[in-house]
Formats: structure tokens, C-alpha cells, sequence
């Protein structure tokens, strides 16, 4: 389990086609939003995955102006690793 | 059971996400530590000079996990990508854990191979070297070339070795790469270092301005605190400046492409602008502001003998002429907004739009620049002209009116400026061309009068004497004058620490390596890493790094930070701080002081070096303690169970003394115990209290009550307009190389990249430097995106990709290669041009062409 919290900003005008965009990456969930284009996102990777792949994905997608890393919780178990 | 667990981080995340974004989401738990054995401890980030603060897990020795700290000031819990990958620097799979010495049959030999040798046979093989090439070669015969990524200690003690201990003032740090025009500009203008505001301002403020900077990839942390004021504050704006379109026009209100070094006409067209509009403050300007000119025509800081310095009428000069107001208006009048479009390719209309949001008395405006100003061969002009037009409006030194520096290093200011690592610097601004200044260093030092070499060689205007034999004569000696005194053979012994001096500075083809592989010379690097410059050298120390040692670092906003050792070191790799206090063991007074100045203070006779600037009864005061912190943890202090004494606080409660006794108030910082409590304190901290704003009555301590403003690094307590005009590059274009070159850096990389390029996941990501290209320049050449290609300058060639649809997206006639690629080395192609005032090199313009591979 490698779980992360990941702070986006947006311009609010495209903030929907923003979230489209985010969901479409492997793992990649929003939690929140404001209408002024902040996003709460959170990262649901498996631990075999290279960590900050999906973070480094989230900078690049077009119209986000800023992904900063709030939180991140990283733990060995057995369910991620077996499949 | 696995969901609910899962479930629970998840809640977890988002809490703190929220939490962080100022964002309310319902049913959101909060985030607890889990006791997972992990021991959390505050540090200040490794990387760029924003400071953010990190929490440090720590387990079984290792260094685990690392978080935003949600209680630091600076970044509020957030990270940006390089400091979410910060554990992993220190693990790189090459990790230097040996001394390495250049030998041949035994021997150390220039042209020999690598050996393994203990830390004594590599100092004692380095001292000979360093006190042979001092007495023959004189003050200018050795040099060292440190960084703003030493911490604190490590720049007060290397000044220490060079300045007093070797007599040399041929110390610089790589900040003079970096901060150099900025540094230049605050002197002149305010006669004090560092930025009136803070980051505070960037809530505060109504209108942002980014003058070469692309604070989205190299400042990300400050950059979402201006995004959300820009998303948040009606009426806000943004103004994005630079010769090529980045990251940070995305938020850009006003986007400006400009010409190559037009930032002067632009600048002075704005101020033009507010005069004839009669939009400036002129309660501001009577009280606060004297207005001068500075000498035009001062050639490019290259070698005296190149054609460009030959013409030029003001070779180098600096000095400035007070004019009136008139004559400024004058000066500026040419600067129509039609005449700064045609000397900057920019639309009328957005030089107006920019115009009219500094000269808005009730816009609050805050203006920040990188290296797009400070590398630039009119680096201190340009910055003045920034000045200039804050000073104009009165819009500086309060909440939301800030003109403001910001700084590529972790420390480029608590180091390299507070410190003064420069050749022409002492601490807390004090300087070596000033006789006083030097006897008062001397004074704090225990030091015999004369000991501190003055900038032209003469202690109360006598000659002073050199273990040479022969009179110091003139003894400063800037960075890239350093590369070519190796070369020329001046210069025989160079320690460089902490910094990729090879990787990073300019010409390398024609000066830097000539320079380090001259057979006279020696070299020795001191890295983690086997960097570019590490494998250039001759003796190669391994470094403890960041978390493995107690630490302070000073950042943009002067915020002093400090740190607690949180690991060990690998092998027998140790701190810069140890290295530079050890080192001097080797050396003794009779190697490098002559006879008449170890008279003055017969007690030296005999003592090492270590003896007189460390075990000097104020740096050794403190005995060593078990370091721990409030919640019972505990830590290492590697240097201090060495010495024998705790080696950083005697350091820095020396160097606080020039703070609080100098000759130049202002700078002072608070008892050493102080930092490891807070989430650092912005200077000047007067009673325990910090310094938001400087300069202003009611947050300035050093401001009277009913002076209202007063800038009292200057003696009349007023700040200088100083007008400069737009003067053409250095290497500008023609038939043959008939593009812009222009490097910097990328997100995914610091600097060199000696760190980030050691994490698999940075790596990855942008694993070599391409060149930046539009896509009709391209066309033009028959390239495609993806095509291979060789970049030449005059200088010399490298080959890498051509890139027409990334990021960076530069105009016609321009292209960008970053400088992070040690296998694409671009500084073979820069030009080793400067800045003729502040010696700041600018690697943002020559000449190049580019043609398929």
C-alpha cells in the first residue's frame, strides 16, 4: 500500500476538464474541490510501483499550475505484493 | 480487514491534503503519526532557497520517509517533487565512502590512477601542496571554491582557514554564479544585503511580477502560494517576463516574451511611464531617495585581452554619480513604450498593461526574480532598474510592496552572503576592502593586526608582509578569474566543496578543465559523489551530507534554519566542517605567516592552524553534549564527539558576535539553542522577536519611532535610484550561429543533478538535457521532434535531441538545453562572460548554431 496526498491547483475554468484528465491516471482519485480550482487528490499506488510516478504525472498534465506532496504513507502487505 | 485499513489511510491523506490546502471536507479524519517506530525530526530541505521545512523519518539508521512539515511557516505542510524524493539522495549506489589520491608507483601523480588513501595521506599530501604553492605564488596562489549549499559552520569556518589561517582572500562560493548580481544591486541601492520583504507577501500583495524566473519548476512550493493568491484574491494578477514561454505562464495574466537582455529598455520604459504620468511618490522619493547614474560602456568580465573588453570605455567600473531628478527623467525619456517594443519584440499594449500596474498607487505589487536577472552580463543594472521603479512608486518595505531576490540555494544567503565566503567579503557585510572592517575581524579572531590580507594588499596604508617574501599586493580574486588563474598557472592549488564547479561553470573547453588538469596544478573536491568535477580532480574527499551532520541554512526571506545530525555517514566519508577544521591540523603558522606578523603575537610560535582559528578558547567554549530534543529522542554529533567540543555552536556563537559588536547593524540572530527550537527566524531577531519587513517603522527593530522609513545601510539613511541603459549581449547572434543560447534548469533536477540524477525516480522522469526548440526553427533546419542534434558555439559542440512540444516553448531564434546532464556537458558551449560589477557569470545568452546529428 503506498498512499498519497497531493494538494492541485487549477485554473477554475478548467477545473472540470482538469479532473477528467487526473481520474483517467492509473490510481488517482479526487476527493475534494473548491470552485476557485483547488483539488484534494489522493494516490492509491501499489507499493511495487515506483513511488512519485503518478506525482510526476499529476505536474504534467495539462492545466495544472501547481501538485505539491502533503502527505504519504507507504506500508508492506501482503494483499499488494501476492498479485 | 485490508479495505478498513486502507480506508483509514486514505481518510488520513485526504485530512491532511485538505488540511494544508485550507480546504474543508466533511467527514475527513484527521491524520495521526503512526507509531511505527519511525522518529520524526524537523530539517531544513537540501535543495533550492526556498527552505522549505521537511520531517525526517528515521529508522534502524536510515533515513525512511520525509513529509512537508505542517508547521513550518514556509511550505505549510507542502512538497514539491524533489523533496518528496530528498531520502533517497543520500543512498545513491556510488556513494564515496574513501579518500581517493591520484598516484603512480606509490606516489601521488597528476597523470596517475585513483588509489584509496586514509584522510591523513590525503591532508598531508594536500598540505604540502597548499603551503608550497602559498609561499611561492603569494595569496593568490591557492583557492577555494565553496558554496551556498555549505551550511552555516562550514562557510565561517572555510573563511576562517582562508582569510586568517592562509591569508588568501581567494575564497569564493558558487553562489557568485548565482547571487552575485544581486548581492551587487542590494549594496549600491541600500547598502545592506538581502530583501526588505519576506514571503509573506506573497498573500499580501495584489499584482505579481516574475522577471526572469520561472518559479513554477524551480521555486514550486513559493509557486502555490502565489497560485492560490491568484486564484483566491479578486483582482489579482500575474505577469509572467522571460525570453522564452515555461511552466509559470500558465498563471499569466500578462505573458511577455522579450528579447535576449531587453529586460533594461522594459524596466526603464516602466519607469518613463510613471514619471511622465506623474504617478511617483514624491514624499517617498524627497525623504528616502537619492538618484544617481552609473558609468555605461563597462565591457563583459572576459579576459582583458578579448577584442570586447579592449573597446570598452568603462572597463569595469561601478561608480556612482548622484544626478536630479530631471536629469533621471531625462535619461529615461527614451524609453518610449514604442521604443522598448522595438528594442524587445513585446506589444505595445503589454508593456502598458505592466506599466499601469506598477504606477497604480493603490496595487500592491510584488516583483520577483531569479537568474534570468542575475545572470545577465547587466545583472546589478538590472536589478537596480527593478529598484528603481519600486523606489519611484514608495511600493518597497511593506506588507505586499516587495521587490524581491530569490535565491537558487539552500543557503546562497545564510552561507555565502550572511557569512561573506566571497573574496571581497567578511561577515555580516562587512568587507576586506575596508581597513577597519579587517581589524575589527581580527579583533574577534584573536587575531595579530595585519593578519586578514586587505583587498589591496596594505594594512594602514603600509604594504603588508607575505611568507612570500614579496609585499601581498592586490588580493581579491573572483570565481570564474579563479578557472583562468589555474590555467595560466597562477593559481596552483584549488579546493572545491560542496558544488560541480566544473559541470557548472562556463567554458569549460577553454578554461575550466585546461585549468584543473594543468600539470603545476592541484586539485582537490570534496562530494558525496563521483561527480564531473570529482573525477577531474586529484585528490577526491568523500562527504557526509545534509541530514548525516547538524546543520543551518539561511534562506531567501532570511530565515536561519537548523538541523540535527540524523544519520551517519557512510564509510569514512565526513562533513565539510570536519574536513576544513581537520585539514588545518596539517598546517602550521610558520608555513604561512611571515616571521614580523608571528612577532606580534609570539604565543602562535609553533601552533597549527587549528590551534589559532579553532582551538582559540571561543570556538572550542562549548563542551560537547547529548544532542536530543524536546520530545526525549536523541542524536548524533559526529564533529563534536571528533573535537572533543561542540564544534557548531562555538562556530556560530562566534560569528554571531560580528552581528551584534560589527560596525553594521541589522544582521543579528538569535543564541544558537534558539534555531533548534523554531521553525526558523528571519534576521534581524532583536529580544527574541524576528523582522518581517525591514526597513519600516513598527516591524523594523533598528527603525526609530517617527522615522517612518529609513534604509540604514546607507549613512543618510536613503536608498539610491540608479539609472543604467539598455546596452547589447556579449555574443549576440550573426550568419554563422544565428540562434539565442540560453540554459538553466528543469523541476525534476538540481543544478548539476549530482543528487536528483541518483534517484531512479528523477532520473526517469528526465533522464537526459534535450534542447528546447520552436517548432519552425526546427522545420527550417529539418529537424523533428526527436531528432538528434549537435549544438556548437565558437566554443565547442555537444549532441542531444531536439525537443519541439515540451514545457519550455521558446520563440523563434532561441533555444533552451538545461545544465543538469553530466553526459551533455553545456557548459563546453557557454561563454565565461560576467557581469563586469558583480562578476556574476551570464549563461543565458551566446551565439550557437544547430544542425542534425
Amino acid at each position: 500500500m503506498n498512499i498519497s496526498g497531493i494538494f492541485v491547483q487549477t485554473n477554475p475554468v478548467n477545473l472540470e476538464a482538469v479532473k477528467a484528465r487526473l481520474i483517467e491516471l492509473p490510481g488517482v482519485e479526487v476527493h475534494g474541490e473548491e470552485e476557485d480550482g483547488r483539488l484534494v487528490v489522493v494516490i492509491d499506488e501499489p507499493s511495487d510501483r515506483p513511488s512519485g510516478e503518478a506525482l510526476m504525472k499529476i505536474q504534467n498534465v495539462e492545466g495544472v499550475l501547481s501538485a505539491s506532496l502533503v502527505y504519504q504513507h507507504i506500508e508492506d502487505d501482503e494483499t499488494d505484493s501476492k498479485s | 480487514m485490508q479495505t478498513t485499513r486502507r480506508d483509514f489511510v486514505k481518510a488520513s491523506a485526504v485530512a491532511a491534503t485538505a488540511a494544508a490546502a485550507g480546504m474543508t471536507i466533511p467527514g475527513a479524519r484527521p491524520a495521526q503519526a503512526a507509531d511505527d517506530g519511525v522518529r520524526w525530526d524537523k530539517t531544513a530541505c537540501r535543495f533550492c532557497g526556498t527552505g522549505c521545512s521537511v520531517l525526517v523519518g528515521v529508522k534502524d539508521g536510515k533515513v525512511v520517509a520525509t513529509q512537508g512539515d505542517p508547521e513550518a511557516p514556509v511550505n505549510r505542510g507542502l512538497n514539491c517533487i524533489k523533496g518528496y524524493f530528498l531520502t533517497k539522495i543520500m543512498y545513491g549506489k556510488d556513494r564515496l565512502t574513501k579518500p581517493l589520491l591520484r598516484k603512480k608507483g606509490g606516489k601521488y601523480a597528476k597523470d596517475g590512477q585513483f588509489e584509496e588513501v586514509s584522510w591523513e595521506e590525503a591532508f598531508k599530501t594536500m598540505a604540502e601542496k597548499w603551503v608550497a604553492a602559498r609561499k611561492a605564488k603569494g595569496p593568490k596562489g591557492v583557492g577555494m571554491f565553496g558554496s551556498g549549499q555549505w551550511t552555516i559552520w562550514e562557510g565561517y569556518a572555510a573563511q576562517k582557514l582562508l582569510k586568517a589561517g592562509f591569508r588568501s582572500n581567494s575564497l569564493e562560493p558558487n553562489a557568485r554564479h548565482c547571487m552575485a548580481s544581486a548581492v551587487g544591486a542590494f549594496m549600491r541601492a541600500f547598502g545592506i544585503d538581502e530583501p526588505a520583504g519576506c514571503y509573506d507577501d506573497m498573500e499580501q500583495a495584489d499584482t505579481f511580477v516574475l522577471w526572469g524566473s520561472n518559479m513554477a519548476e524551480m521555486h514550486p512550493i513559493l509557486w502555490s502560494r502565489i497560485t492560490n493568491t491568484r486564484l483566491t484574491k479578486p483582482g489579482c494578477q500575474v505577469h509572467v517576463l522571460s525570453t522564452f514561454e515555461h511552466r509559470s505562464f500558465e498563471l499569466a495574466d500578462n505573458p511577455i516574451v522579450f528579447h535576449p537582455q531587453s529586460d533594461l529598455a522594459i524596466a526603464n520604459c516602466i519607469a518613463n511611464y510613471i514619471i511622465e504620468t506623474k504617478a511617483y511618490n514624491q514624499d517617498f522619493l524627497d525623504k528616502h531617495v537619492n538618484i544617481t547614474k552609473t558609468p555605461t560602456d563597462i565591457g563583459y568580465g572576459l579576459r582583458a585581452s578579448d577584442p570586447r573588453e579592449k573597446a570598452a570605455k568603462n572597463r569595469n567600473k561601478g561608480k556612482l554619480t548622484k544626478i536630479s531628478f530631471e536629469e533621471y527623467a531625462k535619461s529615461v525619456s527614451e524609453y518610449t513604450f514604442e521604443h522598448a517594443s522595438e528594442i524587445s519584440g513585446v506589444p505595445v499594449e503589454k508593456l502598458k498593461k505592466l506599466a499601469m500596474a506598477y504606477a497604480d498607487p493603490k496595487t500592491k505589487v510584488a516583483s520577483y526574480w531569479t537568474m534570468g536577472f542575475n545572470q545577465h552580463t547587466r545583472g546589478v543594472w538590472v536589478n537596480g532598474l527593478v529598484y528603481n521603479i519600486h523606489l519611484l512608486m514608495g511600493k518597497i518595505a511593506e506588507p505586499g510592496n516587495s521587490p524581491f531576490s530569490l535565491t537558487g540555494q539552500p543557503s546562497a544567503c545564510g552561507t555565502a552572503r550572511e557569512v561573506g565566503t566571497f573574496t571581497h567579503r567578511l561577515p555580516a557585510d562587512l568587507v576586506v576592502k575596508s581597513d577597519g572592517h579587517c581589524a575589527f575581524a581580527e579583533k574577534m579572531w584573536k587575531l595579530p593586526a595585519g593578519t586578514i590580507p586587505r583587498a589591496n594588499g596594505k594594512a594602514n596604508k603600509a604594504d603588508q608582509a607575505d611568507i612570500s617574501g614579496k609585499p601581498m599586493g592586490p588580493t581579491l580574486i573572483h570565481a570564474v578569474a579563479m578557472h583562468r588563474a589555474l590555467k595560466d598557472g597562477k593559481m596552483n592549488c584549488f579546493w572545491v566543496m560542496c558544488n560541480n564547479n566544473m559541470q557548472a561553470a562556463a567554458n569549460m573547453n577553454d578554461e575550466s578543465w585546461p585549468g584543473w588538469r594543468n600539470p603545476d596544478n592541484f586539485i582537490t573536491v570534496s562530494d558525496p559523489y563521483p561527480t564531473v568535477s570529482a573525477m577531474a580532480a586529484d585528490l577526491i574527499l568523500p562527504t557526509a551530507m545534509w541530514a548525516e551532520k547538524e546543520g543551518a541554512y539561511g534562506n531567501s526571506e532570511r530565515r536561519t534554519q537548523f538541523w540535527r545530525q540524523q544519520v551517519k555517514a557512510p564509510g569514512e566519508s565526513r562533513s565539510d566542517v570536519w574536513q576544513v577544521v581537520e585539514f588545518s591540523k596539517y598546517v602550521k603558522v610558520e608555513d604561512v605567516w611571515p616571521a614580523e606578523l608571528i612577532a606580534a603575537k609570539p604565543e602562535y610560535a609553533g601552533k597549527t592552524l587549528y590551534d589559532v582559528l579553532y582551538a582559540n578558547g571561543q570556538v572550542d567554549k562549548f563542551p560537547k553534549v547529548q544532542v536530543s530534543d524536546d520530545r526525549g529522542n536523541k542524536y548524533d554529533n559526529d564533529e563534536s564527539e571528533y573535537f572533543g567540543f561542540y564544534l557548531q555552536k562555538g562556530l556560530f556563537e562566534e560569528y554571531r558576535r560580528f552581528q551584534w559588536e560589527g560596525p553594521k547593524k541589522g544582521h543579528e540572530m538569535a543564541p544558537y539553542e534558539e534555531y533548534h527550537k523554531a521553525r526558523g527566524l528571519r534576521w534581524p531577531v532583536i529580544d527574541g522577536k524576528e523582522t518581517l519587513w525591514r526597513f519600516r517603522e513598527g516591524y523594523d527593530p533598528h527603525v526609530k519611532k517617527g522615522e517612518g522609513v529609513k534604509f540604514y545601510g546607507k549613512k543618510d539613511g536613503k536608498a539610491n535610484i540608479i539609472f543604467a541603459p539598455y546596452e547589447p549581449a556579449a555574443e549576440p547572434p550573426d550568419d554563422e550561429f544565428d540562434l539565442w543560447l540560453c540554459t538553466g534548469r528543469v523541476l525534476e533536477h538540481w543544478h548539476s543533478g549530482s543528487m536528483t540524477r541518483r534517484v531512479p525516480e528523477l532520473y526517469r522522469a528526465v533522464p537526459d538535457a534535450v534542447l528546447y526548440m520552436n517548432p519552425k526553427d526546427a522545420k527550417k533546419r529539418k529537424l523533428r521532434n526527436g531528432s538528434k542534434v549537435k549544438i556548437s558555439t565558437r566554443r565547442g559542440e555537444i549532441v542531444t535531441r531536439v525537443d519541439t512540444r515540451g514545457r519550455n516553448k521558446p520563440p523563434r531564434g532561441l533555444v533552451f538545453v538545461p545544465w543538469f546532464d553530466a553526459s551533455r556537458l553545456v557548459n563546453k558551449l557557454t561563454l565565461d562572460q560576467t557581469d563586469p560589477l558583480s562578476k556574476e557569470t551570464d549563461y543565458k545568452k551566446c551565439a550557437c548554431k544547430v544542425v542534425k546529428a
